[in-house]
């Protein structure tokens, strides 16, 4: 999900390969190659330069409506309907991750997760940081530091909706706790006041307030260590 | 809010990528070759540029646990159903803010 633009040209791509079992982009206006993990034209006249993440929401449909309701929908080609069950059965079951080897021309050997585990990743002040969506199934709500700011990870199971933010309000960090299983409701530890899983503050001395959001990066973790090699990673607890 | 790493680390990240694409010239030359989808005879894997929307109480192919990638901006909320950005590698789309490619 990108801006498509970069140095004062709006694009248009299409998929023309994968490096690394990640997907490479080719613009029309220039021919530059673009690497899809890392937003970066790796071949052209724009080599070097990045495109900008959009903000977007991984979410569900149930979820997304609720938080949209007068939302509009992409509406599927003719003849690509058809297939639409069966990709929404596979994706939701590979959410988490699923065994099995990298795909042909990975080139990452960073064994912390396996190739096809699900992460979400993001980027702060060149540091990146990815959390694997089951250690965050698990504990709903991680309170971390990356690049020098505080953040917080919420992950919805019921929708495997993961967001982050920066924890500070009023120049002072925050430290959160989900307020039910369901995580959609979050109480930070400095003032009790309770928070949805987007940001905003509902109730309590903060109330109105919203934490500034941090895009994350939905990937299996074989195509996010090649891309950031020297990535921390939240995991879950190897079992002894 | 999220910075990108230095332009030093993405040029050395880039030189790596070269190499690889050398390597990885035969996979790149395989036509519509995505690792990480099912291959599918026939419908091709290729960009929506003029994608059309439908009003959510019309999106009746849709249901609850669906996974989907939105977008809001200036009032203007759309979703794209993962399980047709996964049979297509690009979406093009505009924003008010600005034109996006929606990719899976």
């Amino acid at each position: 999900m990108f801006r498509a633009a970069a140095k004062g040209h709006e694009l248009r791509f299409d998929t023309v390969g994968i490096i690394g079992g990640n997907e490479v982009f080719r613009d029309r206006e220039t021919g530059s190659r673009w690497q899809q993990s890392s937003a970066a034209a790796i071949a052209g006249p724009l080599k070097g330069a990045h495109l900008t993440i959009y903000p977007f929401l991984l979410t569900t449909w149930g979820e997304w409506r609720k938080l949209h309701p007068a939302t509009l929908v992409l509406k599927p080609l003719p003849g690509y309907a058809a297939r639409l069950a069966a990709m929404n059965a596979l994706l939701r079951q590979g959410i988490v991750g699923r065994a099995g080897p990298a795909p042909r021309g990975a080139f990452g050997h960073d064994d912390r997760l396996r190739p096809r585990d699900t992460i979400v990743g993001l980027e702060i002040a060149g540091e990146a940081k990815a959390y694997s969506v089951a250690a965050l199934d698990a504990a709903r709500v991680v309170n971390d530091r990356v690049g020098g700011e505080p953040l917080v990870i919420v992950h919805q199971p019921a929708s495997d909706t993961t967001t982050a933010f920066v924890a500070e309000a009023r120049g002072k960090r925050l430290r959160f706790r989900a307020a039910d299983a369901a995580a959609d409701r979050l109480m930070d530890l400095e003032t009790r006041s309770t928070w949805d899983a987007y940001g905003a503050c509902l109730a309590g001395r903060l109330k109105g307030m919203h934490l500034r959001r941090v895009i994350l990066e939905p990937e299996f973790w074989f195509a996010w260590s090649e891309f950031h090699p020297r990535t921390e990673l939240y995991a879950p607890r190897r079992s002894r | 809010m999220t910075d990108r790493p230095k332009m030093a680390a993405k040029i050395a990240a880039a030189k790596t990528m070269a190499a690889m694409a050398l390597a990885a010239a035969v996979v790149v030359a395989a036509s519509a070759a995505r690792a990480q989808s099912q291959r599918r005879p026939a419908l091709p894997y290729t960009t929506i540029d003029h994608p059309q929307f439908l009003p959510a109480a019309q999106a009746a192919f849709l249901h609850p646990g669906d996974l989907l990638i939105g977008v809001n901006a200036d009032g203007v909320a759309k979703a794209y159903p993962a399980a047709i950005l996964a049979q297509h590698g690009v979406v093009q789309d505009r924003m008010p803010d600005g034109p996006i490619a929606v990719t899976w």
